[in-house]
């Protein structure tokens, strides 16, 4: 059955094929120099010429690296297509048919110009080959090579076609249509809805059941199902604004923010731990301890249906807002910006920033336009390096503001005293170490300075040769290696202490006179930083270093050494040495005390010490007062060197994050940041390399959203808020439609546009274009609430159709893009999990808070949205049930069927957990017969009643399992609180998982998050318990209809 | 009234196209290529998501059957053997004598020490292949082993490399290796799961834009472990067979009433097969774990280390259809004291995977079964500098070295070769690109051809490169 073609796809579906074309078209109409002579056909002269000689040497020489076919576009360019040299390479033309003076190519094959050479490394071409290319050039480039049907011209978005997309023109609310039927429409949108199913000869399906309208409307709206109350107050509301009561009650409701909050969150690429490298190794700050504000942050203003403009603008420059002053609750709205993955380059942080600007709010994928042109979209490099000198010119202060609005714990002072001991243990371990080392340092100064300098040599080998003698140094002596390795690094870089000694290393001699100019040596280092592609490597902390080496440069040189070297100035490193090594010795009396009065000093200044002395005393660390060995300085420091270093204290910093992130009283802050005082515009970097750089791209706004496709440059700051601004504009065509393509995604279970982070030019035409536009208009004149489009779009009679299908417009229409019934969709993980703790009655509705651990025992009852997601390792169970990527945005969940769902609802002690506290619900216990029992188990869980087949099946189980499923504690009709018999090892069993969940909790700072709590006994099952779990397996619980 | 707001916008042009064809409404899904294809295979029927197309009667639904890649060949099934942390290719499979001649001496263009191995190397079986004394007995097997001594990657650091390795992309989260392999070829036991990991992180996993049904699933196996341990939610503790057996007939039975209401949808079909499935899976995919139902001479030959419980197991996996099967070895970054490290690391598995290749071929199951051992990058010929006395070896991209043998691969060959030193790889070089171009040929793919449509791009395992090493194929 299977056809091979179907799986060998290689081009797009048909409408990227018509903008292929298109584009391709464009291309070539295109206005090229000389067009006109290389377009005329080439007299068969020509082609003899091109196909005997010239054709020969492209092919032989140039293909490797240029050629379509091949997939090879060195430098962008092409050169076995015509279309290909015509259009040029990334700097430009390299052909100037009849002129070979002003082609690039002929410049590059003659090896004029020492940064143009091709063929590269030495192959060059002959003076022979040279002349013919020269000769071919000169005739006007005579090439009867067309671009092929199967060969592609490079793809651009830059054309008039792609601007004409119609995501790109303005929103404009068009005119409710005529339709055969008015009678159907409950409002405008159903005009819109009933008008193309007419065109297609089609009707509308059936209102759903009420009972099936209210299940519909919960999970909607808060992802949680109506209790049997509230499914019975609907059933017996027979006003016609019954269902209207039940939406604006539900919008009321503070569960609506956590259910939508978390669509939001899925948009915004959420987690509480910043991925990557550092993400696995536990003894870094790997988690973000306030990523939750933020996520409370989005739940909060959802539920004050804030204008979503402002939500827009507050996410990228809160701090900017009118009237946002330090601690207010908006600036926790940055964490949009701040919650992405931590790369370690600082030009992929700020792709993630730039995806999710695109991505979120204008559902633009912007960040293609990283390494060339956006290949569909008319989104220019320059574009992306506009918005790259944005999110460059900001940065993150080391200290997050303390945010007003959160309760203030009465455990605050707790947490203080922990973080404290936790400072304080940190410190200790610092100071031990350093004091160690240095101690070993001050016992042997000869050898290890000897050692130290070893590999500072100059000339050819010279590392090698240090190398081996450093060897011999670390077998005699009994060094150890790592520290030597550390400690030879930072003493080259401590200029003032050390250069000479280095200096005289280096060239066999020393200059006292040059003391003078100890300074410049950091100065050129530090430039050298500056300059080099390692700083942009190293970003943040590059800039550290650069500070570091400045300051070096700016200090003068240490008077305790420039006196030793006076007096007597080393003639070799055998008397240089000898020289340090004395000063260590005459130093011991003050080193003595040093590390501990440094400890244990209560003020930022020690004057027991000179500065000098301290810079003598400290040799390859930092050793300040305490008061100044902060946190960061510490960590910093630390992560240079210690943790290459073995034996000595090891510093744990994961656990005073585990407290930040955890520990109740710790104060919530705002994952900020803030403008550089000196914004600056980035440089394309070409090919998205940033070592290769193009002209300056200034900060401003995306081309083709700026009027007249001409941008205006940022001006405030870094340019967040302009770029805010310039989103939350009536007059931007995307904001908008986004925002309801994703809000009529969530409802109906497909969105106008199916592909909600992509409104470019590949996401095709919308279902419904007027419909969507109507949406948009109507949301903007609503002042952007959200709350009055969901009502709005609950009320139509589109939305509450049923879901039956017809099995001939299952043929006509069989994704069901027209809407003529509703799409039954499947609970995703946190409804499904919300539903069980709402079943079970153990559902925490406790709003807002840190993060809890969903996924392991003792379980918490709080619901998913609180979860604690870490991205670099996302329970097997999230990723099981589909769990939105939260590496990048992704607004549409998957919805795979894989066994090991099933097996979490028949195996897992969550499971028999909710169907055993279901069971011991009121309304189960009160009961009076087995039937009854059963209705209420389906009002609770299906809300309904069970049809008389139903309650037949349940019977039929229960006196199946009867005997073999553990005794229930009630006979029906006793009294239900019995406890169940005992059983001895179930109890063991529970036990000594209970005891393993809490060496998990004290171990935690090495795994997730833990729970407080009881481990679910792991006692046998009931009849009636295996019943309710049952219950929970089928498919009807798992769908919305 | 507006009626055309838009200029050059014809609200015509985006009524939406009734399909005409199932390719089309599969085109229109929203579910990429990976519901196509599918649905082609399933003769009718689409896979996930696609809302509502009528199943024929008795068909599953599952994504995952076997399906027949683009053409014929040997290779069903992969073990993948990934060896983390950058094992040396000049202490294993790649010999360098002139290493001797400049001992202690640096070496032209590299700056340090040359380090030359402290194993001897041997020639084994008829191909005369050179292996290192730390592989005796897998040694034996060169004449089923292609080894390529031209790989090379493009970054050596481990994290990003090992991404490399396992998804082929550096930066960006990609599916993986076994994901692309499970998307293309389904798997033969649909009473477990098709992709399974012991060990390894789960980025070399993820199904990333595939469907999640693709990922791989990741067992915690040790030896250590109870059997129930090992696969999450495998083991009721709280329900019997039986009472789950009821529990199951009467949540099918309820859903087929919910079916006939709502009439046939596939997902709806696709789950009530996932509870099957998981039933089963509870002993079908418990017994495949458990070694002790081996004969003691099978355990004997595979030894009683954890590597050698876990060639077993992943044995085990392939004999019941299992796609891909990695094991991860971790422990290969030897910056100092390679030559203990080595010995160490590499007896762990010299054993194990050796009496894997004598156990497939008995079985008559090597033939169809690709077994792949190497780490993420090798390392430098010069001494690290953090080695000293006990020297060890840095990081080094430029040179790699990997075996693969069966499934198709013509065994007794050598492949590329690194330059006089081992710094980097010099003739034939074959990019990692170029390796999953040539796995994915070897189970019958061509690389460029097997996609997926995600965000707008049709994505591949090899990006926009790879080239099949058509030499190492029998």
């Amino acid at each position: 059955m299977f056809r091979s073609s179907t799986m060998t796809i290689s081009k797009g579906p048909k409408p990227m094929r018509k903008t292929f074309l298109l584009l391709a078209l464009s291309a070539a109409a295109g206005g090229f120099s000389a067009q006109a002579a290389v377009n005329a056909a080439p007299s068969k002269e020509q082609l003899d010429f091109f196909e005997s000689k010239v054709r020969p040497i492209l092919s032989g020489k140039c293909y490797k690296c240029h050629s379509l076919e091949e997939n090879k576009n060195k430098g962008g360019l092409t050169l076995d297509t015509r279309p290909g040299w015509q259009k040029g390479g990334d700097s430009g033309a390299v052909i100037e048919p009849g002129n070979p003076d002003k082609s690039a190519l002929i410049t590059a094959i003659n090896y004029k110009d020492p940064d143009l050479q091709m063929p590269p490394k030495g192959e060059k071409l002959s003076d022979a080959e040279i002349a013919t290319l020269t000769e071919w050039v000169k005739q006007g480039a005579p090439d009867p090579r067309e671009g092929g049907k199967d060969i592609k011209t490079k793809l651009t978005g830059l054309t008039d076609t792609a601007r004409h997309h119609w995501a790109y023109q303005p929103v404009a609310k068009p005119a409710v249509p005529v339709t055969q039927n008015p009678n159907w429409c409950k409002t405008p949108l159903d005009a819109f809805v009933l008008q193309k199913l007419e065109a297609n000869g089609m009707v509308p399906n059936k209102p759903a059941t009420k009972e099936a309208l209210i299940r519909r409307a919960y999970y909607d709206l808060i992802g949680l199902p109506p209790t049997p109350y509230e499914v019975a107050d609907f059933l017996k509301d027979n006003s016609p604004d019954a269902f209207a009561k039940v939406v604006d009650k539900l919008l009321a409701n503070p569960h609506y923010g956590e259910r939508w909050g978390r669509h939001w969150l899925d948009t915004a690429r959420y987690s509480d731990t910043i991925g990557g490298e550092r993400n696995g190794n536990r003894t870094t700050e790997y988690r973000y301890p306030n990523a939750w504000t933020y996520r409370d942050y989005v739940i909060k203003s959802l539920n004050d249906d804030k204008p979503y403009n402002e939500f827009v603008m507050e996410q990228l420059a809160a701090d900017q807002m009118p009237g946002v002053k330090e601690g207010d609750p908006r600036l926790a709205g940055l964490g949009f910006l701040t919650v992405g993955e931590r790369f370690r380059n600082v030009n992929d942080i700020i792709n993630d920033r730039i995806d999710v600007v695109g991505k979120g709010f204008l559902g633009l994928t912007v960040s293609c336009a990283r390494c060339h042109d956006h290949m569909f979209d008319p989104i220019p490099t320059r574009d992306y390096y506009a918005l790259h000198g944005v999110f460059a010119s900001v940065y993150e202060p080391d200290n997050q503001p303390a945010l007003d609005n959160m309760a203030k714990s009465d455990q605050l002072a707790d947490y203080q005293a922990k973080f404290a001991a936790e400072m304080k243990q940190m410190q200790d371990r610092y100071y031990d170490s350093v004091g160690g080392y240095l101690n070993d340092f001050w016992a042997k100064p000869e050898v290890y300075l000897r050692a130290a300098v070893a590999t500072a040599g100059k000339g050819k080998g010279a590392d090698a040769e240090g190398q081996k003698e450093r060897n011999a140094l670390i077998r005699e002596n009994k060094l150890d290696d790592q520290f030597l390795n550390f400690l030879s690094r930072s003493l080259m870089r401590n200029t003032s202490v050390w250069g000479p000694l280095y200096e005289i290393k280096r060239e066999g001699k020393f200059d006292v006179a040059s003391l003078d100019k100890m300074g410049e040596m950091s100065e050129r280092m530090a430039k050298k930083l500056a300059g080099g592609k390692n700083a942009e490597k190293l970003g943040e902390k590059g800039e550290m270093m650069q500070k570091m080496f400045r300051a070096q440069a700016n200090k003068k040189p240490n008077d305790i050494v420039v006196e030793a070297l006076k007096k007597n100035p080393p003639q070799s490193l055998d008397e240089a040495i000898k020289l340090y090594a004395d000063l260590i010795r005459s130093v011991q009396p003050q080193a003595k005390d040093f590390v501990k009065t440094m400890r244990e000093s209560a003020s930022a200044t020690v004057s027991t010490y000179s500065e000098d002395m301290v810079d003598l005393l400290r040799g390859p660390f930092t050793v300040e007062p305490a008061p100044i060995m902060t946190r960061d300085l510490i960590e910093s420091n630390y992560l240079t060197w210690l943790p290459r270093m073995q034996g000595r204290s090891r510093i744990n910093f994961g656990e005073l994050n585990l407290l930040e992130t955890s520990h109740p009283g710790a104060p919530a802050k705002a994952m900020v940041v803030t403008d550089r005082p000196n914004p600056k515009d980035s440089p394309i970097f070409i090919r998205g390399e940033s070592q290769s750089r193009g002209p300056i791209a200034p900060r401003a706004f995306l081309e083709v959203l700026s009027p007249e496709r001409k941008p205006i440059p940022f001006t405030n700051g870094s340019g967040r808020y302009d770029l805010a601004k310039a989103i939350a504009d009536k007059g931007n065509p995307l904001t908008a439609r986004v925002a309801m393509n994703r809000l009529w995604m969530y409802h109906f279970g497909d969105g106008f546009v199916s592909t909600p982070d992509d409104l470019g030019v590949q996401c095709g035409a919308p279902t419904h274009p007027e419909l969507l536009d109507y949406l948009s208009a109507k949301f903007m004149e609503n002042n952007w609430s959200m709350k009055k489009m969901h009502k709005l779009i609950m009320l139509s009679a589109a939305y509450q159709q049923s879901t039956e299908t017809k099995a001939d417009y299952e043929v006509k229409d069989p994704q069901n893009h027209l809407l003529w019934r509703s799409n039954i969709r499947r609970l995703d993980f946190e409804a499904m999990r919300d539903s069980l703790l709402s079943f079970s009655g153990l559902l925490d509705q406790s709003i807002g808070g840190k993060p809890v651990n969903l996924t392991e025992e003792p379980y918490s009852y709080r619901r998913s949205v609180y979860g604690y997601i870490d991205r670099g390792n996302l329970p097997e169970l999230m990723q099981t049930f589909d769990f939105s990527d939260p590496d990048m945005p992704n607004s549409k969940r998957t919805s795979t069927v894989v066994p090991q769902q099933a097996l979490f609802l028949m195996n897992s002690s969550m499971a028999v957990d909710i169907s055993r506290k279901l069971i011991a619900r009121p309304e189960i216990q009160k009961a009076g017969t087995s039937d009854e029992k059963v209705r209420w188990l389906y009002r609770i869980m299906y809300q309904r009643l069970p049809t008389d087949r139903e309650l037949a099946f349940a019977r039929n189980f229960l006196s199946e399992v009867q005997g073999t499923a553990a005794p229930d504690a009630n006979t029906l009709g006793s009294a239900m609180a019995t406890p169940a018999p005992k059983d001895k090892a179930a109890e063991q069993r529970t036990a000594a998982i209970q005891k393993q969940a809490e060496r998990k909790r004290d171990a935690g700072k090495f795994g997730a998050i833990q729970n407080k709590g009881e481990v679910v006994d792991r006692r046998q099952q009931t009849a009636w318990e295996a019943y309710a779990q049952a219950l929970l397996f089928t498919n009807e619980l798992a769908y919305v209809n | 009234m507006n009626q055309n707001p838009i200029p050059n916008y014809n609200p015509l042009e985006h009524l939406p196209i009734l399909c005409t064809s199932r390719r089309e409404f599969l085109e229109k899904t929203g579910m990429g290529y990976g519901a196509m294809c599918l649905a082609s295979i399933l003769g009718g029927a689409s896979a996930m998501g696609a809302a509502t197309t009528p199943a024929p009667a008795g068909k599953s639904l599952s994504p995952l059957l076997p399906k027949q890649p683009h053409f014929p060949v040997k290779a069903k099934h992969v073990i993948h053997i990934f060896a983390s942390g950058g094992p040396s290719h000049v202490d294993t499979w790649d010999p360098k004598p002139m290493l001797e001649k400049y001992a202690d001496k640096s070496i032209p263009e590299a700056n340090g020490l040359a380090f030359p191995s402290p194993f001897k190397f041997e020639k084994h079986g008829k191909s005369g292949i050179e292996v290192s004394s730390v592989f005796p007995k897998l040694a034996e097997h060169v004449d089923e082993m292609a080894v390529i001594r031209s790989l090379w990657t493009d970054i050596p650091a481990h994290e990003v490399a090992q991404r490399f390795m396992n998804t082929g992309s550096l930066q960006l989260p990609k599916p993986s290796w076994g994901s692309w392999v499970l998307y293309g070829l389904g798997t033969e036991n649909q009473n477990m799961p098709g992709f399974i990991t012991l060990g390894g992180k789960p980025e070399w996993r993820q199904a990333s834009f595939l469907p999640g049904v693709f990922q791989g699933v990741n067992v915690n196996y040790s030896t250590k472990m109870k059997l129930e341990e090992v696969l999450l939610n495998i083991r009721n503790q709280f329900t019997s067979t039986g009472v789950q057996r009821s529990q199951l007939n009467l949540a099918q039975r309820l859903n087929e009433m919910h079916a006939a209401s709502l009439q046939r949808d596939e997902q709806l079909e696709a789950r009530i097969q996932a509870f099957e499935m998981a039933f089963k899976m509870q002993t079908e995919a418990t017994d495949a774990f458990d070694v002790s139902k081996e004969p003691q001479a099978m355990r004997d030959l595979y030894g009683s280390s954890e590597m050698g419980a876990k060639m077993l197991v992943a044995r085990r996996l392939v004999e019941r259809g299992v796609r891909f099967v990695q094991i991860e070895h971790t422990g290969w970054d030897h910056h100092n004291k390679l030559d203990e490290a080595m010995t160490k690391k590499a007896g762990e598995i010299d054993g194990p995977a050796a009496a894997l290749l004598t156990d497939l071929k008995q079985r008559g199951l090597l033939d169809d079964t690709l077994v792949i051992w190497g780490g993420e990058f090798g390392r430098t010929v010069t001494r690290d500098r953090n080695g000293n006395e006990v020297p060890g070896r840095d990081h080094n991209g430029r040179a790699m070295v990997t075996w693969m043998a069966g499934g198709g691969v013509k065994g007794g060959t050598i492949y590329g070769a690194t330059d006089e030193f081992g710094a980097r790889a010099a003739v034939d070089k074959v990019h990692i690109h170029d390796l999953h171009a040539t796995v994915m040929h070897l189970l019958g793919f061509d690389h460029k051809k097997l996609t997926y449509r995600y965000n707008g791009r049709d994505f591949r395992f090899t990006d926009n490169f790879g080239n099949v090493v058509k030499d190492v194929i029998a």
